[in-house]
């Protein structure tokens, strides 16, 4: 672990590169840069009016640990009665403009754009990889595309879901977190050949 | 030792805080016993062989209160459920 990224700070994102044994990487990671996200809070006792509101504007919430897309939008259940949105080509300001419009005045709306980074999580060894450190079971029986899960990784707190069949995921994780997520995630997927993207040269 | 939660199903126990008895009830405060009532609310626990319930926070997870209804030889989980009864109806 120290060796493979001795030269790496521990403040820094881990640099884009291929780490482990050369070929096709079992895994891949890219950062995902230009969403803005937001959470979203139901008031009390108005979950189901909430819902009812964002079915008509076009995207179907569930009141569960599962991800819901419109193309759009994603919202991923992160606990009763609240979502973590985000949005494609869009700036902070204007999902939560767009989402204050479908919600209504009571609901809690935060913009959480600079707040996290995202990663997507893929390939052949991707669940063989998140088995070292998330204790949710990501066999397909279990845990499938469209399944959400809120937990802890190697101690830091993150959000994930299924995005893709393949299977790939999304996770979400605040942002001064993220180098430490980062070296738990290249260390673990070392052994399979990890390619990482977006998260610049270091 | 694993916790179903009723929102994000079983998790391991490190997810969650514990906080303990969930059968007190905060006495009142202008009884005229208050101070000993008091005195036993926060400081005297029973230490119960089997089923205790208690309350545990899911705090790397859905961010709310459980009463875990836990065997305490065992550990067998008998029951857990919002602290806090949701008053939202969801269709399913």
């Amino acid at each position: 672990m120290s060796d493979l990224l001795a030269h790496v700070p521990h403040t820094r994102l881990v640099p884009e590169g291929h780490y482990g044994p050369a070929g096709t990487p079992g895994v891949s990671a890219r950062q995902v840069l230009g969403l803005a996200a937001a959470t979203l809070a139901a008031p009390r006792g108005k979950t189901a009016a909430l819902i009812a509101s964002f079915a008509d504007a076009g995207l179907p919430l569930v009141d569960a640990p599962k991800a819901m897309s419109n193309g759009v939008l994603t919202a991923v259940g992160t606990g009763p009665g609240r979502w973590l949105i985000t949005a494609e080509g869009m700036t902070g300001a204007a999902l939560l403009a767009h989402l204050r419009a479908i919600a209504g005045p009571d609901a809690a709306l935060t913009d959480q754009s600079d707040a996290n980074i995202i990663l997507e999580v893929s390939g052949a060894a991707a669940r063989a990889t998140l088995a070292k450190g998330i204790a949710v079971d990501l066999d397909p029986l279990a845990f499938a595309h469209g399944d959400a899960a809120t937990t802890v990784v190697s101690h830091i707190g993150v959000t994930f879901w299924q995005s893709e069949e393949a299977p790939a995921y999304r996770f979400v994780v605040a942002r001064s977190f993220a180098p430490a997520f980062l070296r738990w995630l290249t260390v673990s997927a070392a052994e399979f050949g990890f390619a990482l993207t977006g998260t610049g040269r270091g | 030792m694993r916790i179903p939660c009723p929102y994000c199903g079983s998790r391991d126990a490190h997810e969650f805080a514990y906080l303990g008895d969930a059968t007190l009830t905060r006495p009142d405060p202008a009884a005229p016993d208050a101070a000993e009532a008091f005195h036993a609310y926060t400081y005297l626990r029973e230490n119960p062989e089997g089923a205790h319930r208690e309350y545990w926070y899911h705090a790397n997870g859905c961010r709310r209160w459980l009463v875990v209804t836990r065997n305490t030889k065992t550990h067998e989980i008998l029951g857990v459920e919002f602290a806090r009864p949701s008053t939202d109806e969801v269709p399913a």
